[in-house]
């Protein structure tokens, strides 16, 4: 029964996230209603979470139901506002609101691969369902669910603050340089619910791996039929890491469904050739990237610095082939400096301020060594290609990109395959060169952060696979 | 009758490598032919008792045997009792190889009064030589260990392939590892390694991606060569490798999706559906009922002092599950009036009232408040904190 509290802690941030996409998408909307609600969803619960610990630390309210639920209610309305006054607006400057991105067709497929990929997709189902009822019917026992997330979810939801090293052990101040979303959330459904609840604290991871699967799908709605789509979401749920870290309450899923959110927004913007759709585009991946710094330490230190170099490559791109005026160019420039103003700027002077590092359970700063780390390119090997983690996704990737190397960056792909790659490269890089290696030594790390690139990988392997099998014909 | 001849051909085919099933052979190391096999080098004269081979030692020194068998070997087991830890090495010589020319791996001797038994999957190591032509031990300085005997065990190629399908479909539970990645399916040959599979990390077998990558270069080999007979042009053979693959994909998912209801069923039975108090959960057992049940004695306590088998896992759960009491370890423990003792049966409260490892007082004196089962209970100190811990300390001093 204390599962039904998460419905009650949904409504407002999912709405609020809603009227935040609609806002962003402003006279051309570009997502279909599924891909709005679940990137509402997945948007507002980290939006509202930051407007609660920004709210919090300018001393207005404490971690109460009536603090989170004044927070959530005063920012759903404000935002109803803006959305009623954009509306009168659209409806004076421009009767006629522009079409949604048409939906591509699905070939004639194959009846009876249509009815095994209906098999597949009810199986991940089944899958899916029974991990999901583990997840909120026994406890928490994974590590970094009882030092860090639910920890200090704890601690939000009994000291009523944001307890900067309350958690009581030696990592108490590393863990607490993590950004509060998923913690702050938990609390926050804690406090609507009255009591804390191993289930209920625990079910919202469930939801998350939902909402990547489904935003991976609708991505690929966009680009293909439905088989394909279908085809993309069963092989991310087929990654056996991916899955059950999505059915645990860890936060890399959670953080992979925001990376997903930003980068297939901006690929999507830098190759829309509509210049009203592209700017929609482009307001959206603004707000995905800055609300990326509010998910997971990597976020600030690895991936948004290779969205940002991959935004302004593309607009610099744009610019000179003349397909973007100067004043769009302004635009997309002033929404994303903005969104990432707006929550990093606060983010990263509080973590100043109280001495919190940038890194990924160890501080960058102190007793980091740099240099050649042997062994690591044996860890990866194996991990990647001899463990059950990844199926055989990684052999595949390889032989996608071999196939199609010489359009790989003519394409309208091309932002998606350089963003890829560059993560990926960074990512092994930082194992192959730095004191990281441990993780990659000891297998703590870089499994889960290949986890958080999974969905991007994905929706690259699925459009160049289909590409190699339909184009061709 | 094509279909009838294949059998037959598949059966006669088949028949010499099931002619060889599982084979072994017992050196005794009780029997006095057995022992004059045996030399040393380096060894104090070990002792030939009437059980075995016993052997003591302060410095490094080998003992090993000559082989000569008629069948494979691809098992060692070791009948063994020693008063201590030894981590020893198993020494082989390969055929054709020079005389003190041993390979070795490492073998441990866990400490027990009694006969007890270590196997090692030597399948599994590379370099091994299944027609070793000589066998035995080094052993370190400080050893204390006795022989009873050594089992070498082979089995025909069919009983390997059918133990590899079997060893396939052997899930690893949920360990704290799960969380960063799995073994996967893997591929052992003996009935031994497939049984004690995921109980030595890493485990000793390999990984069945490699059988996989195989299959689809041979698959790919074929299909390229029934393409190039027929003159098919490359998406003909890149959809059917593709086909192939994933095939193979989806077998793969099938069996990690297996493996996971396996455990989570394996959750719903022993946690899910048992009673409040009788549920165990994972690695951790009845952790979880336990720490609900002390929470109401430890509501106006800031800290406490836990007693587990192990520090992290046990102490991490904990924390989370009674903050914000806090759990310390009794180093720290000062001050501290509840104690809470779980699964430690080697713990005892002794005539003073205070908990004693190995005859040493860890806790001020006190009683069990609440006894769940033989070593896991509440206990509450009696005596002022102060007070305690000089008490400790002067019993720990008076202590030989």
């Amino acid at each position: 029964m204390m599962l039904l509290w998460l419905f009650a802690g949904l409504p407002l941030p999912t709405l609020s996230g809603w009227l935040l996409v609609r806002l962003c998408e402003g006279k051309h909307p570009v997502l279909f209603r599924l891909e709005r609600w679940t990137l509402g969803f997945l948007l507002g619960i980290t939006l509202t979470m930051f407007v609660t610990f920004l709210a919090h630390i300018a001393g207005f309210i404490l971690f109460t139901r009536l603090g989170f639920l004044s927070v959530q209610g005063a920012l759903t309305l404000f935002l109803v506002l803006l959305r009623l006054l954009q509306w009168r607006f659209s409806l004076r400057s421009s009767p006629l609101s522009a079409p949604q991105s048409p939906i591509k067709q699905s070939p004639i497929a194959n009846r009876w691969l249509s009815g095994l990929l209906i098999l597949l997709a009810l199986w991940t189902f089944a899958k899916i369902a029974f991990g999901s009822f583990i997840l909120v019917t026994t406890p928490a026992y994974f590590d970094d669910t009882l030092k860090n997330w639910n920890a200090r979810a704890k601690v939000f939801s009994v000291t009523h603050t944001l307890d900067v090293g309350a958690i009581g052990e030696e990592n108490a101040g590393t863990l607490s340089s993590y950004p509060p979303t998923v913690s702050l959330f938990k609390a926050s459904l804690v406090s609507i619910a009255g009591q804390w609840d191993e289930g209920l604290v625990n079910s919202i991871h469930a939801l998350w791996l939902l909402s990547a699967l489904i935003l991976l799908y609708c991505a690929l709605r966009h680009r293909t039929g439905w088989q394909w789509a279908l085809f993309g979401a069963y092989l991310l749920a087929s990654l056996p890491l991916y899955l059950f870290d999505g059915l645990n309450a860890y936060a890399d899923v959670f953080l992979s469904a925001h990376l997903f959110a930003a980068g297939s927004l901006l690929s999507s913007g830098l190759t829309e050739t509509d210049a009203g759709r592209r700017q929609s585009y482009l307001r959206l991946s603004a707000l995905a990237i800055g609300l990326l710094v509010f998910t997971k330490n990597e976020a600030i230190v690895l991936f948004i610095p290779l969205l940002l170099a991959l935004f302004a490559g593309g607009l610099v791109f744009l610019g000179a082939k003349n397909r973007m005026t100067r004043r769009d160019f302004r635009t997309a420039l002033a929404w994303t400096a903005g969104w990432l103003l707006a929550i990093g700027v606060p983010w990263v002077l509080f973590k100043w301020a109280h001495g919190l590092g940038f890194g990924n359970a160890k501080t960058i700063s102190a007793g980091y060594a740099f240099g050649w780390q042997p062994n690591v390119p044996t860890a990866i090997w194996i991990s990647t290609f001899f463990e059950g983690n990844w199926n055989l996704f990684f052999p595949l990737f390889l032989l996608v990109l071999i196939l199609e190397r010489k359009r790989l960056f003519q394409s309208t792909w091309t932002p998606l395959v350089l963003l890829v790659l560059a993560t990926l490269l960074l990512q092994i890089s930082l194992y192959l060169f730095t004191s990281l290696s441990v993780e990659a030594l000891r297998q703590t790390g870089l499994g889960r952060g290949f986890v958080q690139l999974a969905p991007l990988m994905v929706m690259l392997v699925t459009l160049l696979m289909r590409e190699i099998v339909v184009e061709r014909e | 009758m094509r279909l009838r001849l294949f059998i037959f051909a598949a059966v006669f085919l088949v028949l010499p490598i099931t002619a060889s099933a599982e084979q072994e052979t017992t050196l005794q190391l009780g029997d006095a032919s057995e022992q004059a096999q045996w030399h040393t080098i380096g060894l104090q004269p070990v002792d030939l008792v009437s059980k075995g081979i016993h052997v003591t030692t302060s410095v490094t020194g080998t003992l090993s045997r000559p082989i000569h068998l008629s069948h494979r070997i691809d098992v060692i087991e070791v009948l063994y009792s020693s008063p201590r830890r030894v981590e020893a090495s198993l020494l082989w010589r390969k055929r054709g190889s020079k005389e003190n020319q041993y390979l070795q791996i490492p073998i441990t001797f866990n400490p027990s009064p009694t006969p007890v038994s270590v196997a090692v999957d030597m399948g599994a190591v590379g370099q091994w030589d299944p027609r070793a032509v000589a066998i035995g031990f080094q052993f370190p300085p400080g050893t204390d260990v006795t022989l009873y005997g050594v089992r070498l065990q082979g089995w025909s190629l069919a009983e390997k392939f059918i133990e590899s399908i079997k060893c396939f479909w052997v899930f690893d539970g949920l360990k704290a590892y799960s969380i960063n990645f799995f073994w996967g399916p893997l591929l052992c040959d003996s009935p031994v390694t497939r049984t004690h599979l995921f109980q030595s990390q890493p485990p000793a077998a390999h990984s069945a991606m490699r059988v996989v990558y195989e299959l689809l270069i041979l698959g790919a080999i074929i299909i390229a060569i029934r393409g190039w007979m027929k003159s098919a042009n490359r998406r003909s053979f890149l959809l059917k490798f593709g086909a192939l693959f994933f095939v193979f994909w989806i077998f793969l998912d099938i069996r990690m999706g297996a493996e996971f209801i396996a455990t989570w069923t394996y959750d719903v039975r022993s946690y899910l559906l048992q009673p409040v108090g009788k549920r165990t959960f994972r690695r951790i057992n009845f952790l979880f009922d336990f720490a609900a049940a002390a929470r109401g004695i430890l509501a106006d306590q800031p800290r406490y002092v836990l007693l587990a088998p192990t520090t992290d896992t046990f102490m991490n759960f904990m924390r989370y599950q009674t903050y914000p009491s806090q759990p310390v370890n009794p180093s720290e423990g000062s001050g501290a009036s509840v104690w809470l003792v779980y699964e430690r049966r080697d713990l005892v409260v002794g005539s003073g009232g205070q908990i004693m490892e190995d005859g040493v007082p860890l806790s001020p004196p006190g009683q069990v408040v609440h006894e769940f089962m033989k070593g896991t209970y509440i206990f509450r100190t009696t005596t002022p904190a102060s007070a305690a811990a000089a008490s400790v300390s002067s019993t720990s001093q008076n202590n030989p």
